[in-house]
């Protein structure tokens, strides 16, 4: 699984693993599901304004086995979208413990950027909620800059949940780790390690 | 039309559209297959719970075979 992958390090503990807000999957999955109902609104509408019985019994009614073949397959294409949805929902992921965030960026299947930083090189955290849905269930763009980072796109996330609760736990934790790595250097040099 | 030795599965050799309907359920269920085994294999290998995982492929493969069955059935009526 996924954590067998990344290897933590020895004392490292996931503090919480954050993926993109249900809004975002919600929104991918209503708009297949209304897809895969057009057919038949499109049904429903030409019923209601064909009125003529021999139209449909000559175009409609010898190949209702064939429409009902091919409604299911737009079905099954549209099950696969809402599959890839659910693909990038699941994989796509910020993993924050007491040493470093995990960013994993999953693009399709094919195309997955997994980046980290340490927490005692995070030098700032930026959250932006702009919107009225996002402001309502609170989820927005949250980007870390590092001591070390030359790309800033390397580490942002959009669509996160609660991205004020998420800064406030990293910079929490970023603080105790530069106090743990501020003890060890200091006792180092007091000649104790 | 010959059969083959599934009993309502028709040997495909001609142009008609119900010929060409078993041809795209094959196609498609080809194409189910992979999407299914490549999507499985990212959800179990790269998902941080295999519960989870394992749920997600059971529901895909579950519908997504229902779906086949229910094209199958719709042809072997044809």
């Amino acid at each position: 699984m996924l954590f067998e992958r990344i290897k933590l390090e020895d004392d490292e503990q996931i503090l919480r693993i954050v993926r993109k807000h249900w809004w975002i999957i919600f929104t991918n999955v209503t708009g297949s599901v209304l897809l895969t109902l057009l057919p038949l609104v499109i049904l429903v509408l030409a019923d209601a304004f064909v009125s003529s019985v021999a139209i449909w019994e000559q175009f409609i009614t010898p190949y209702v086995h064939e429409f009902v073949f091919g409604y299911l397959l737009w079905i099954l294409v549209n099950w696969m979208i809402i599959a890839n949805y659910w693909t990038d929902q699941y994989l796509d992921l910020w993993a924050v413990t007491n040493r470093r965030v995990v960013s994993i960026d999953q693009k399709g299947f094919f195309n997955r950027l997994i980046s980290s930083f340490r927490l005692e090189r995070l030098q700032d955290m930026n959250v932006t909620v702009s919107g009225i849905i996002p402001t309502l269930l609170n989820f927005g763009t949250i980007e870390a800059q590092t001591a070390s980072s030359n790309s800033e796109d390397e580490f942002r996330a959009k669509q996160m949940p609660d991205p004020r609760g998420l800064k406030a736990l990293i910079i929490r934790a970023a603080d105790e780790r530069q106090r743990s790595v501020s003890a060890v250097e200091a006792l180092k040099q007091d000649g104790t390690l | 039309m010959p059969t083959s030795s599934i009993p309502f599965v028709p040997m495909v050799t001609d142009l008609s559209l119900s010929g060409l309907l078993w041809w795209a359920l094959l196609g498609v269920t080809v194409i189910f297959a992979a999407h299914a085994a490549v999507a499985s294999y990212h959800w179990l290998i790269y998902g941080s719970d295999r519960i989870t995982s394992l749920l997600s492929i059971a529901i895909y493969v579950g519908v997504g075979a229902f779906l086949l069955l229910a094209m199958l059935a719709t042809l072997a009526l044809m």
